[in-house]
């Protein structure tokens, strides 16, 4: 199979094309518009455009995104920034494509040609009908692992199957959402879609380092991405650092703690933890310390904290404190070691290796917790939510049981039955409370009209 | 009496008796000089960080050192050696192995053996899970050859001898260990993920080795605390015991169309009969197995290889008195 790339797919070599310098300011001006306007946008000739004006539409696409990478190559919070953003455009791309072989190029392109099938190739290579074998169906299953909201409605062949080598998926083979078969992982594209995302991520990334030794080539070319630099720094402050809670109304900073019911209980306990022994083991401090980073503190704001809070600070002055634990808050950062500027963990990572309120308290005191915690309530309906909630813990459902416990809290059900990550909770939290609020507000503004 | 494992006794069986080329045959001759090994000597000091340059160096080292214990570890970019150890050196490979230990099983053993002890019955349980293992790793991920280590004392190692597998990182070993995990937290919780459908040859699997297996060795009373009528139960054990060929559909005719029943007879036989597997021997890539074909400091036995496991009990494994006879 001869592998065409689309248009769409920007880390396609885009062969010989000229790029005028003086454009270049305006092409990235007008895609990062185009990114902060959050309209993801498809890329494919209307019927209408000329050859000539669909190739410039394509230059400029190319030419914008270049010279972003270039921009963000020396930063790694804005690598980070233009990785997420750019991710996100990709996955709306692949997945409202409505070429299926589109697809597969995209995905030969990105784990190999040789490590890519379609399952007619798999039924020829073994001589079976995988199909008919397994008793599969290209039926979407009843409980749909994606949202086609989320992509305005545009989802098309998700719930088609291919086949990948199962070494370049681990993190579906270890779901088993995969019927594996001679070591090729036949899978529906739905199940694959965000560890496809990911892998652009990652090979997006390795391309943006090796744009870094372009830049350091070319002393002149730091003046020609400064201005495109410096917006992209401002908008990756605003709306990444400061984390999606500002969007909420929650504003950076230290103004989170006047907010704790939209802590998630693991978070919620870690603090309190911290807050009683001064000290917590080094995977829990990473955990807090970049799920405080994601909502809005800085750093600074964070050695604030640690400093109140830990006993690493006896005897130690606020500047040595900074110098020797502050270490840690700045690697979180990305402003020492490899320079990664970290996203807190999953739901799934915290259950294997940082804490997870469910997995890792004991049954009988979370049980405790629950009751203490919400003692205005009616008592039946908290016991029945515990009864709920330890036969998930039982079962080892502990993104359900989260999310059971938020049903509690809020009296509304979190999307998906289950927690993905720990700054998704908070969000839903202030949703529902800074809607009610609203709600009440103009109730009463209302009321007090009238009277 | 018993016989005492001396130092003369382990060089000799290093000098005339450790076919060093089965054991090459394992790990393979590139690369030999940045693989790490680590042994037992002496009085039980355990060094690691050790590589020879050719496998005459090996050999004599465990000749002179009359090894007890002998481990082989991961290639590195550089020698391991104590002033260039592991932590301080890039890893690039090492065979992917399983460890199956009988007392892995200790929670759910009826047998009464306990730790290291073994019977026939508890035995067949490290037996069904090699057999488990192996069909998956060669129908579900293709691979061509496992070969089955006995350890020397109480289970089995499982050498997947594709060479791809060397390359592995821990996420993609972690990966396959996941997709074999049904209990977790095997040690204290023991609680059962439910059977997936999507991962149909799998489940298969789990129906036509585990369900089967438990099936057979089940008295009619046993299953009849899992809520199945005595004289259903009883029909139940006999028709698995007759079927040559069972599969889901069969179990799906012959088991009580009851939710509830269903759920506790799938828990009750993952817990009882699926494999346990020693999930740090798998995952660690840095970590060191024992040697094919040496002696276990321990028992004296040799790690011999099984060419059927299916009929292996560790008490016909080769001792090294009876090899130096």
């Amino acid at each position: 199979m001869s592998v065409v790339l689309p248009d769409w797919y920007i880390l396609k070599d885009p062969g010989d094309i000229t790029i005028d310098v003086n454009s270049w300011y305006k092409f990235a001006n007008t895609r990062l518009e185009r990114f902060l306007s959050e309209d993801l946008w498809i890329i494919q000739k209307p019927t209408w455009m000329s050859n000539e004006e669909w190739i410039e539409t394509k230059v400029q696409e190319i030419g914008g995104h270049f010279l972003l990478r270039l921009a963000v190559a020396k930063d790694p919070r804005l690598t980070s920034w233009l990785v997420e953003v750019e991710g996100d455009l990709f996955e709306f791309r692949f997945v409202s494509s409505p070429n299926f072989d589109e697809k597969i190029h995209v995905l030969m392109d990105l784990y190999g040609q040789e490590n890519v099938k379609t399952i007619d190739e798999i039924n020829e290579i073994f001589r079976i009908n995988i199909h008919k074998k397994f008793n599969l169906a290209d039926v979407p299953p009843k409980k749909k692992r994606y949202s086609s909201s989320k992509f305005g409605g545009k989802v098309k062949d998700l719930d088609k199957r291919i086949a990948i080598k199962f070494f370049k998926i681990p993190s579906v083979v270890s779901a088993k959402k995969v019927l594996l078969y001679q070591g090729w992982a036949i899978v529906r594209l739905a199940d694959i879609r965000l560890t496809v995302k990911r892998e652009f991520e990652k090979d997006l990334k390795g391309i943006i380092e090796k744009s870094k030794t372009i830049v350091e080539k070319d002393s002149s070319l730091e003046v020609t991405i400064k201005p495109i630099k410096d917006k992209i720094d401002e908008i990756a402050r605003s709306a990444r650092l400061s984390g999606d809670l500002s969007k909420l109304g929650i504003e950076a900073g230290e103004e989170i703690f006047t907010k704790p019911e939209t802590f998630p209980p693991c978070i919620r306990e870690l603090i309190s933890v911290l807050q009683a022994k001064g000290h917590l083991s080094h995977v829990e401090n990473w955990q807090l310390g970049t799920y405080l980073k994601r909502v809005g503190m800085s750093i600074e704001e964070q050695y604030a904290f640690w400093y109140r809070n830990s006993v690493d600070n006896v005897g130690m002055s606020f500047d040595e404190f900074k110098n020797r634990v502050g270490y840690q808050i700045r690697h979180i950062y990305g402003k020492e070691g490899g320079g990664i500027d970290y996203s807190p963990p999953s739901c799934k990572t915290c259950i294997d290796g940082f804490f997870c309120y469910w997995a890792h308290k004991k049954l009988e005191d979370l049980s405790e917790d629950i009751r203490v915690g919400l003692a205005d309530r009616n008592t039946e309906v908290v016991e029945t939510a515990i009864e709920d909630i330890s036969r998930l813990i039982i079962n080892q459902r502990f993104q359900t049981a989260c999310a059971r416990y938020f049903n509690l809290l809020t009296g509304w059900r979190m999307g998906g039955n289950r927690v993905n990550h720990m700054v998704n909770y908070s969000r839903q939290v202030y949703k529902r409370f800074h809607s009610k609020k609203q709600k009440d507000d103009a109730k009463n503004k209302e009321k007090n009209e009238e009277g | 009496m018993k016989n005492e494992l001396t130092p003369e006794f382990l060089a000799e069986y290093y000098e005339k008796k450790f076919p060093m080329d089965y054991f090459m045959s394992f790990i393979g001759l590139s690369n030999f000089s940045n693989r790490e090994f680590g042994f037992v000597v002496g009085k039980e000091a355990f060094v690691r960080n050790i590589s020879f340059q050719n496998t005459d160096q090996l050999r004599e080292y465990m000749i002179n050192n009359a090894v007890k214990h002998a481990y082989v570890g991961a290639i590195y970019d550089t020698p391991p050696s104590r002033e260039t150890p592991i932590q301080k050196i890039k890893w690039k490979g090492r065979e992917f192995i399983f460890d199956i230990d009988i007392d892995e099983y200790d929670l759910v053993r009826k047998c009464g053996c306990k730790g290291y002890q073994y019977c026939k019955e508890c035995w067949s349980l490290v037996q069904d899970a090699a057999s488990f293992i192996d069909e998956t790793m060669k129908d579900d991920f293709g691979f061509k050859e496992v070969i089955w280590i006995f350890s020397g004392r109480r289970g089995v190692h499982g050498w997947v001898m594709d060479k791809i597998t060397q390359d592995f990182d821990q996420a993609q070993r972690v990966a396959i260990l996941n997709y074999l995990t049904f209990i977790h937290d095997e040690k204290r919780t023991q609680s059962i993920e439910e059977i997936p459908n999507e991962a149909k040859p799998l489940r298969n699997r789990i129906y036509s080795l585990v369900a089967k297996s438990f099936l057979e060795k089940s008295t009619p009373e046993q299953l009849k605390e899992l809520g199945i009528s005595i004289n259903k139960a009883k029909e139940i054990i006999q028709n698995v015991q007759l079927s040559e060929q069972f599969d889901h559909h069969q179990y799906n005719i012959i088991i009580p169309n009851d939710t509830l029943v269903r759920r506790k007879l799938s828990d009750e036989f993952i817990l009882r009969r699926y494999p346990r597997i020693d999930r740090k021997v798998t995952m660690d890539t840095r970590r060191v197995s024992r040697m094919p074909y040496s002696v276990h400091g321990k028992t004296g036995q040799i790690a011999i290889e099984i060419k059927d496991i299916g009929n292996f009990y560790p008490d016909s494994a080769p001792t090294i008195w009876e090899s130096l006879m």
